[in-house]
């Protein structure tokens, strides 16, 4: 019997890597302490631009299985940021039963942070793994994987490729809608919308602006006054839909889908890079609405607002938080629309189909430096 | 005999200063030192990064300046802040070496030529007697005479330095204050005012525009003196934080500063740029009150206000300072200057890096010389007062 195991991570760049690089130091205690303490542990971690750029999962299983002759690992784990489809249901994991590789679609694990969600899943995985092998004596199986996706279940399905003709087991979530909601969420959380936020700094300042210009006229106090909730909800509603499909068109950030050879990845990029800006418009639209609240009560003298919107008495915060609200919206329509982002690269950077293109660019670069050195 | 005295200024505002003075130490030299001796005074800009941070570089580099030219004693004046465990540091002198280090910034806001040339020539008179038993004594008298606000103490530097005398300011918040204000000073934020060009014109031409409406008239009149304050705060907060973020003027944590003198660079440029809002904010309101006296009629003001007519003058100062921070708020924010480098010469971090760059250059063509020191924090043994 083999006296020490060798894991692999391969991440993709970018979120996987920082999480490799997170939890490399912690998996071997864990390995330790749930699989085996018969054995040594040792996991070492690599970033490869084709995890995050392989068009389909065989041509990752490839590559993977390579890597693992090349570094003589005993076990592969490929973490990616993509999501992966098995017949329409959002795959979390899938553990190549031949080769020893194990898969791990991180957006399928949805919102926040996952240091401690894939440490359990490459432990549930890999103890899977063993117990079909039979190379090692099992602690007692347990039930990490399921904790992690507390709504629904993951079902376990066995699957034989007929390419390859290997046996694969793969986790996937149901039903196929709250897999998608997951994917949405995980991806949007990997686009990191503040980060995009950052690039509206300007932009903020341009709105406070024009909507700081607006805040001197009595209109705007009058207005306010006399739109009703529901009006103001539905004007902010237009102004950060608005804000965010400029920024899509201006950027460019729009997937053809009529074009794309997968349809439902390309849908679900575009969909991920719209909540990645309404939340990121969001965030802009509510720190220009904290600046107007501020500076429209220091502006407006509160007996002041009362005689012009012939209030009985003097104005109350609530006139002020209108005020605030209608000149965010509004100062976000006229001024902010049309207005350049700081940088383009940050923004673009913030979507999935770019971030993919730019790897696989690199991939291919990376072979024909290859290709040259061998020949 | 002849003595050869070597000063050495940083470049921008001491090399100014000390341009303007070396007539004068000669007169000074011989009336508190010497007569006997004919004293040649020189003058070198010489570049040095961070003085606070690398004083014992500084030291070697002035002790080489001063073989390289021939001379007996060399003085370096630096506009780098100095600080040995929390003091203002005023001067470094090494005796045995026969150089000295004056930091600027100690002296405060305005620093007095006088000042300035007394101090090299207690410094000079340090070096050239300090076999004499009585001269330090003696120099701390003087020297204390010129600091009136808080006691000079002498000190010996703690880490392994050339310097063997350091004087200190006793006071940690005096020193602190003295070295801020010297250093907005230094900054010379009065030079950057003619950058601001397009903002001035900006916050003007939307000015005027606020003020030929009604509803700012009506909120001149209503206003309390506080209400006018907060918004003139608010308008230069404003605009300082976005001068800050538009141009990157905050200097982030790196490896290569100590902490410390980074803080201190930062305040430093936060109360630079109030004081340059500060004077336009002030240009805008004599603008607006002559244009405002053109523009607003007084009898149309004073109907629509309800406002009796017999304070006219009262009202317009009133709606020329409501517009001067309005202005600013909506007119300037969100402007950029034209020329970056101007508004970035005005603050310490670019300038030190200009000045790390040139002499990365020099050093480049000097092969032995050692790029990587990393700076050591100063200490020092107070000793006992007597």
């Amino acid at each position: 019997m083999k006296k020490s195991y060798q894991v692999g991570l391969i991440a993709s760049p970018e979120l996987a890597e920082n999480l490799a690089n997170k939890i490399v130091g912690k998996l071997p205690t864990y390995l330790t302490h749930h699989i085996s303490d018969q054995v040594k542990w040792q996991v070492e971690y690599d970033v490869d631009p084709m995890t995050g750029a392989a068009e389909t999962i065989e041509e990752l299983f490839i590559k993977a299985g390579n890597l693992k002759k090349a570094y003589e690992w005993d076990y592969i784990v490929c973490l990616t940021d993509l999501p992966i489809f098995h017949e329409k249901y959002a795959l979390a994991s899938d553990v190549n039963k031949d080769k020893d590789v194990i898969l791990i679609s991180l957006p399928a694990f949805g919102w926040g942070s996952l240091v401690n969600k894939v440490n359990r899943t490459i432990i549930y995985t890999l103890n899977d793994l063993e117990n079909q092998q039979g190379h090692l004596k099992m602690n007692p199986k347990s039930n990490l994987i399921w904790r992690e996706f507390p709504i629904s279940p993951v079902k376990r399905i066995n699957v034989t490729l007929k390419e390859t003709n290997n046996n694969h087991i793969r986790y996937l979530i149901y039903p196929k809608y709250n897999g998608l909601f997951r994917l949405l969420l995980g991806m949007t959380y990997a686009n990191n919308p503040l980060r995009m936020m950052s690039s509206l700094t300007g932009v903020v300042a341009i709105a406070f602006t024009t909507g700081g210009f607006g805040l001197v006229f009595t209109t705007m106090w009058k207005l306010s006054h006399l739109f009703s909730n529901w009006r103001l909800s539905a004007i902010t509603a237009a102004a950060i839909i608005g804000m965010s499909a400029w920024v899509i068109i201006a950027h460019e950030l729009w997937e053809p889908i009529k074009t794309s050879t997968h349809k439902r990845i390309s849908r679900l990029y575009n969909l991920t890079t719209l909540s990645t800006l309404l939340i990121a418009v969001s965030v802009y639209y509510i720190v220009v609405f904290i600046l107007f609240l501020m500076t429209s009560s220091i502006l407006i003298p509160p007996g002041l607002l009362g005689d012009t919107l012939e209030l009985s008495s003097a104005a109350t915060i609530i006139n002020y938080v209108k005020i605030a609200w209608f000149a965010a919206s509004l100062s976000t329509i006229t001024g902010a629309i049309g207005v350049g982002l700081e940088s383009e690269s940050v923004v673009r950077e913030s979507t999935y189909g770019y971030r993919q293109r730019n790897r696989y660019k690199q991939v291919l670069k990376d072979e024909a430096k290859k290709d040259k050195q061998d020949s | 005999m002849k003595k050869k005295i070597g000063l050495i200024p940083s470049p921008d505002l001491p090399a100014k200063i000390i341009n303007q003075i070396a007539d004068q130490l000669k007169i000074s030299f011989e009336k508190q030192i010497s007569s006997q001796i004919d004293w040649d005074i020189e003058v070198k800009v010489g570049i040095f990064v961070g003085a606070a941070e690398y004083v014992n570089e500084t030291m070697k580099k002035v002790i080489e300046l001063k073989e390289t030219y021939g001379w007996d004693y060399a003085i370096s004046i630096t506009d780098l802040p100095s600080f040995s465990e929390r003091k203002a540091v005023i001067a470094d002198v090494s005796t045995t070496n026969h150089v000295g280090i004056i930091s600027l910034p100690s002296f405060g806001a305005f620093p007095l030529k006088k000042r300035i040339s007394k101090a090299i020539t207690l410094i000079t008179e340090l070096l050239y007697k300090h076999n004499e038993a009585t001269v330090e004594k003696e120099v701390m008298t003087q020297i204390n005479r010129r600091f009136s606000l808080s006691k000079v103490m002498q000190v010996d530097p703690e880490e392994d330095a050339e310097t063997d005398i350091r004087f200190v300011l006793n006071s940690k918040i005096i020193g602190w204050l003295r070295i801020l204000s010297g250093m907005v000073f230094a900054n010379r934020p009065w030079r950057a005012i003619g950058t601001f060009k397009k903002m001035l014109t900006l916050a003007f031409a939307t000015g005027i525009y606020i003020s030929i409406f009604s509803t700012p008239w009506q909120l001149s009149v209503s206003y309390t003196p506080s209400r006018f304050i907060s918004l003139m705060m608010l308008s230069m907060i404003g605009m300082v934080i976005w001068i800050i973020f538009a141009h990157h003027l905050w200097e982030k944590p790196t490896s290569k500063s100590q902490s410390q003198y980074r803080r201190l660079y930062n305040v430093t440029t936060v109360i630079t740029l109030f004081v340059i809002t500060l004077i336009n904010y002030f240009l805008l309101f004599i603008l607006f009150l002559l244009s405002i006296s053109l523009f607003v009629p007084e009898g149309i003001f004073d109907a629509v206000t309800n406002e009796g007519a017999d304070e006219s003058i009262e009202d317009y100062l009133r709606l020329a300072w409501l517009t001067a921070s309005l202005s600013l708020l909506v007119g300037a924010v969100g402007a950029t200057v034209e020329k970056e480098e101007k508004i970035r010469e005005v603050t310490y971090s670019y300038r030190q890096k200009n000045r790390y760059y040139e002499i990365e250059k020099q050093d480049e063509s000097d092969e032995d010389a050692e790029t990587s020191y990393d700076g050591v924090q100063q200490t020092h043994k107070e000793q006992d007062e007597s």
